[in-house]
């Protein structure tokens, strides 16, 4: 007999011990928490926070709201946008006549001027008719994945490195505290394809970094294991892919000496106008 | 697992989830007590689990692949809920197998303190394999399927995972021998 076959032996005699192991009480909590826990439609985008618990915490004080605006949506650019999207426009915004609301728990918004607090920092943007709110972490187009398609994840606490093995889920070192840092890290990560940047843009009247990428149709893991980047050193949050073929804007804004970041995403085959409601929806925003 | 149950679930019936959940908690928290090798942090990883895959089931387009992709799901809580012990566990490292007692019969000198022992030194990803493989008799292909990572990946894993199983416990004996020598 084989040392190896012999020690996987072992560990297989080992490792199926009787253990009794009843979770009836992980159970009941698990059930009396069915109401509140929304379910997440297939068109959310792809951010996975192993600390479920902790992000349910973070959304839950992630902002403060208002409504407004009806007609934002008129007021949104109609030009083309493309991959490389740098130097935001100010867009015509009408004037909050009222403390904006948070962002609303999973379902549908309503057009018009929200608040939201990321690293602390507040500010609001405008969006859309068509969009709905996915509970926790941002907000998506409500037709979904697909070309048509388009979606925001506020990172209520912004990325710290990339993953340099996206599929075997291997986190780099930290990228440093400027918007910049990031940025570049992003550029550099391997197996994605590099659209533009990073390069340097204003959001808000502050300081950013945008970067686009596409993550290529043929990567060797599924989108959903396909890790990009993280916080380690935090909660543990990490982003993956959404889907193949994808474009993703990131934004990473620099706030009094805070990063603050925003990623969107287009599905492949792409018409110009969902890139166009995320520049307009990144255009709006008003810092506090 | 009834898959009409699974698609009710997935229309939001929690009557039907809790059918589903009430199947598949325990051996979730076995998988997860013996990946993580914590009680605590069983519990909270098959909590997690089973909160995320209530949330995500609609994203779930084959309900007849439920039983892989709920232990994807499974696996992921895990290696959060891993993350945070790795925040307080030493930094081990495995040792290099020692080639010449590696013909010795195994059972005549390792019990149960030291293949825990060894098993705690693996990685997570590591682990996960070898309870995929050895606990739950799931062949190497769907492995790679619910950890999705390439099923070359997973053979290297299970095959490093025996391999410093291996290293680690005949480190353990010779200490073990030199005491006695002692």
């Amino acid at each position: 007999m084989s040392a190896n076959h012999d020690i996987s032996r072992v560990v297989r005699s080992w490792i199926r011990e009787e253990e009794h192991d009843s979770a009836d009480r992980v159970l009941e909590v698990v059930l009396s928490r069915l109401d509140s826990t929304p379910q997440r439609r297939s068109w959310w985008p792809a951010w996975r926070s192993p600390q479920m618990n902790r992000l349910t915490a973070l959304a839950a004080g992630a902002v403060a709201l208002v409504v407004l605006a009806v007609v934002a949506y008129q007021f949104l650019p109609t030009s083309s946008v493309g991959p490389p999207r740098p130097s935001p426009t100010p867009v015509v915004t009408p004037e909050p006549t009222e403390t904006p609301p948070d962002i609303p728990a999973a379902g549908p918004m309503d057009p018009g001027r929200y608040f939201a607090r990321l690293e602390g920092v507040g500010f609001t943007f405008e969006v859309p008719a068509g969009w709905v709110s996915n509970g926790d972490f941002g907000i998506d187009k409500a037709v979904g994945i697909g070309p048509d398609g388009a979606a925001f994840i506020f990172w209520i606490e912004d990325a710290d490195a990339v993953f340099t093995d996206p599929c075997e889920r291997v986190l780099g070192p930290p990228a440093g505290p400027l918007a910049a840092d990031l940025a570049a890290a992003i550029a550099e990560m391997p197996q994605i394809d590099l659209v533009s940047g990073p390069t340097a843009v204003t959001v808000g009247g502050q300081p950013a970094q945008h970067v686009a990428i596409t993550i290529p149709t043929d990567i060797p893991c599924e989108p959903n294991a396909f890790y990009l980047w993280g916080d380690e050193t935090d909660d543990g949050q990490a982003r993956y892919a959404t889907t193949t073929g994808m474009t993703i804007d990131v934004w990473l804004i620099d706030v009094d000496g805070v990063r603050v970041q925003i990623d969107g995403e287009t599905y492949e085959g792409a018409g110009p106008e969902p890139g166009e409601e995320l520049e307009a929806i990144i255009n709006s925003i008003e810092f506090e | 697992m009834d898959t009409d149950l699974v698609v009710r679930a997935q229309g939001g019936d929690k009557d039907a989830y809790a059918l589903v959940a009430a199947e598949i908690a325990d051996r979730f928290l076995a998988v997860a007590r013996r990946i993580l090798r914590d009680r605590d942090l069983a519990e909270d990883a098959t909590q997690q689990a089973l909160l995320a895959v209530w949330q995500d089931l609609p994203r779930l387009r084959d309900p007849d692949r439920f039983e892989s992709w709920s232990y994807r799901v499974l696996v992921n809580a895990c290696y959060a809920e891993g993350r945070k012990e790795r925040r307080w566990s030493p930094n081990l490292r495995i040792l290099p197998i020692d080639e010449t007692s590696a013909d010795r019969s195994l059972e005549s000198v390792v019990d149960r303190d030291q293949l825990e022992r060894g098993f705690r030194r693996l990685t997570i990803d590591q682990r996960a394999v070898v309870v995929l493989y050895h606990y739950l008799d799931k062949p190497l292909d769907e492995i790679a399927t619910i950890i999705g990572i390439p099923v070359g990946t997973a053979h290297s894993r299970l095959h490093h995972a025996m391999r410093g199983m291996r290293a680690a416990l005949d480190a353990d004996a010779r200490d073990t021998a030199r005491e006695g020598i002692r």
